[in-house]
């Protein structure tokens, strides 16, 4: 991954991870939705990761 | 629980582990790299789950466990942005590692800072910040496992015991036989971690709660404060700010990146260590809220684990006791060779550039051994700032954030700004966590980091950069265009195949 591709995916990551539990998920007091939350933000970026990978290595 | 079926359990698992350290040992080859990193010929599987058990230490199974008891759900958004910023800087500087690694015959992490930054003092200087700072971390591994056995079995096995016996069996595997002992083991003791937390998980969460819709329902009625993200701003910054950069800033993780033999190898790294990352933390931290709901008012949150151990069937206790058990034994064994390849590679040959390469690896092993000495000094003395000199161990090493990124990122970045933002940042950090100094209510790592970011631009641009800043750079970036490394590439001349 390039670095500006990478510091862009940073900034907007860290935006999503600090910004989305203070102003929307802390007012909502479930279980469900504080798992949710973080557990699809990092599924995301697994998901991510395995996709942006997929070429490596591989012979054409 | 008996002492007697404790002992068993550790022996047992033991005589596992070290079976499977003999076995890796008739694969050893001579040389300084086959010792400190296998070689450079570890499979994606192994690769993937030596980098779990090293990251994932007793910290899970019992600190985590232990915040999520007292913090909530928060203990989860720390652990998954740990992760979250670990998958994202192996994607980007794997494959970055692994190249220059396998160009300049890298063995340690400092070796690449001396190299681009043509320094060898950037690389003694990481060298020393990371001993000061992983020694304190390698020995509260012990103290949790001492604390362990001796709290299960009443003091019947002490809390020394405990201590000796880990360092016996990661002291040996790492002794013995290097990384290729040391990657076996983990990927034992990782597959372990998995399935004894798994299994007990699933036990305590039907028998405790009849099922996990009824721990859910339980959980809203009788612990509402832990299911809310409660944190304060400042705590969760300051707690994940030094474990979001932990996959860099560590060189007993980093170093990972130079140990898979092709780059096939080392994507599978990535993904099995993602997936076991995201599995492992959400089941901690369901411990934690099971935890404090069967035993609510606990006074010390880190005995919440070890006090679940007795709520559960001995055999099932047993079981958990072997997971945390594997995750400190790991962890330390992962330590203990880093830092004995630092030792050797880092310090030793800078004082005598021309040391052979099996003296190399000889002056590691002692290093070994005299690590592991100092980690039993420090348990045995069990300082009363543990806690402290743990946040600082994590919190220090964040200090070499900086340096790292500009070996690959920045041009401009020049060895004095390597060495003075490691040397001010690092004292800097360290004196506000020892004495306790939060300015504004904000953890010394965000202060001691920011200086060390902006000592780092600063003092670079004042300076000259290396000359070979330019062909370093370059020649990483054309390696990753012709090798299907980019996000989007169209180009497709691989050439580094599967073996």
């Amino acid at each position: 991954m390039k670095g500006t591709h990478f510091s862009i995916l940073l900034v907007i990551i860290t935006a999503i991870d600090v910004l989305v539990p203070y102003l929307w998920i802390g007012s909502i007091p479930s279980l469900w939705a504080s798992f949710l939350f973080w557990c699809a933000l990092a599924l995301a970026v697994i998901l991510f990761a395995i996709a942006a990978t997929r070429k490596w290595g591989r012979l054409n | 629980m008996s002492s007697m079926l404790v002992w068993m359990a550790m022996i047992f698992w033991s005589a596992i582990a070290v079976l499977i350290a003999a076995a890796a040992r008739k694969n050893l080859m001579a040389g300084a790299s086959e010792f400190f990193i296998g070689g450079r010929r570890l499979r994606g599987f192994v690769s993937g789950m030596t980098y779990a058990a090293t990251t994932y230490s007793a910290f899970m199974l019992v600190g985590l466990v232990g915040l999520t008891y007292k913090t909530g759900v928060g203990a989860l958004g720390f652990e998954m942005t740990y992760l979250i910023f670990t998958v994202l800087l192996l994607v980007t500087f794997g494959p970055r590692f692994w190249l220059v690694g396998n160009w300049y015959d890298h063995i340690t992490p400092p070796e690449l800072l001396a190299n681009r930054y043509r320094n060898k003092w950037v690389g003694v200087v990481a060298a020393v910040i990371s001993f000061f700072m992983l020694i304190p971390y390698a020995s509260v591994q012990l103290m949790g496992m001492g604390f362990l056995v001796s709290g299960i079995t009443g003091g019947e096995v002490t809390f020394m015991t405990g201590v000796l016996l880990m360092v016996a069996l990661s002291g040996f595997t790492a002794f013995w036989a290097g990384m290729r002992s040391v990657a076996w083991t983990d990927a034992f003791q990782a597959v372990t971690m998995m399935v004894t937390s798994l299994g007990a998980l699933a036990y305590t969460m039907f028998h405790f709660f009849g099922s996990p819709a009824g721990f859910a329902k339980a959980a809203a009625r009788d612990i509402p404060d832990l299911v809310s993200f409660t944190w304060e701003p400042a705590f969760f910054i300051g707690l994940t700010l030094p474990w979001a950069f932990f996959a860099l800033t560590n060189p007993q993780v980093s170093q990972r990146m130079y140990v898979p033999d092709s780059v096939v190898s080392l994507r599978r790294m990535i993904i099995y260590f993602a997936l076991f990352g995201f599995i492992y933390t959400i089941i901690s931290t369901l411990f934690g809220l099971e935890a404090a709901m069967i035993m609510p008012g606990l006074e010390n949150p880190d005995t919440a684990m070890p006090r679940m151990l007795s709520k559960v069937p001995t055999a099932m206790g047993l079981i958990i006791f072997v997971g945390i058990f594997a995750a400190a034994t790991s962890t330390l064994g992962s330590i203990a060779l880093t830092l004995g390849s630092m030792f050797a590679r880092d310090i030793a040959k800078q004082v005598r550039p021309d040391i052979s390469e099996s003296a190399e690896r000889f002056l590691g092993q002692v290093s070994i051994v005299a690590l592991l000495g100092a980690c039993i000094v420090f348990a045995w003395l069990r300082p009363g700032l543990i806690t402290v000199i743990s946040s600082m161990a994590s919190g220090g090493l964040l200090v070499m954030a900086p340096a790292i990124v500009g070996v690959f990122f920045w041009r401009r970045a020049t060895a004095a700004g390597a060495l003075v933002s490691m040397l001010i940042g690092g004292v800097v950090t360290a004196v506000m966590y020892l004495a306790k100094i939060y300015p504004m209510g904000w953890w010394p790592c965000v202060w001691g980091g920011g200086l060390t970011l902006i000592l780092f631009l600063g003092v670079s641009v004042a300076t000259k950069p290396p000359d070979n800043a330019d062909d370093f750079i370059n020649r990483i970036e054309r390696e990753l265009d012709e090798n299907n490394f980019r996000l989007w590439s169209v180009k497709n001349k691989s050439k580094l195949m599967e073996p």
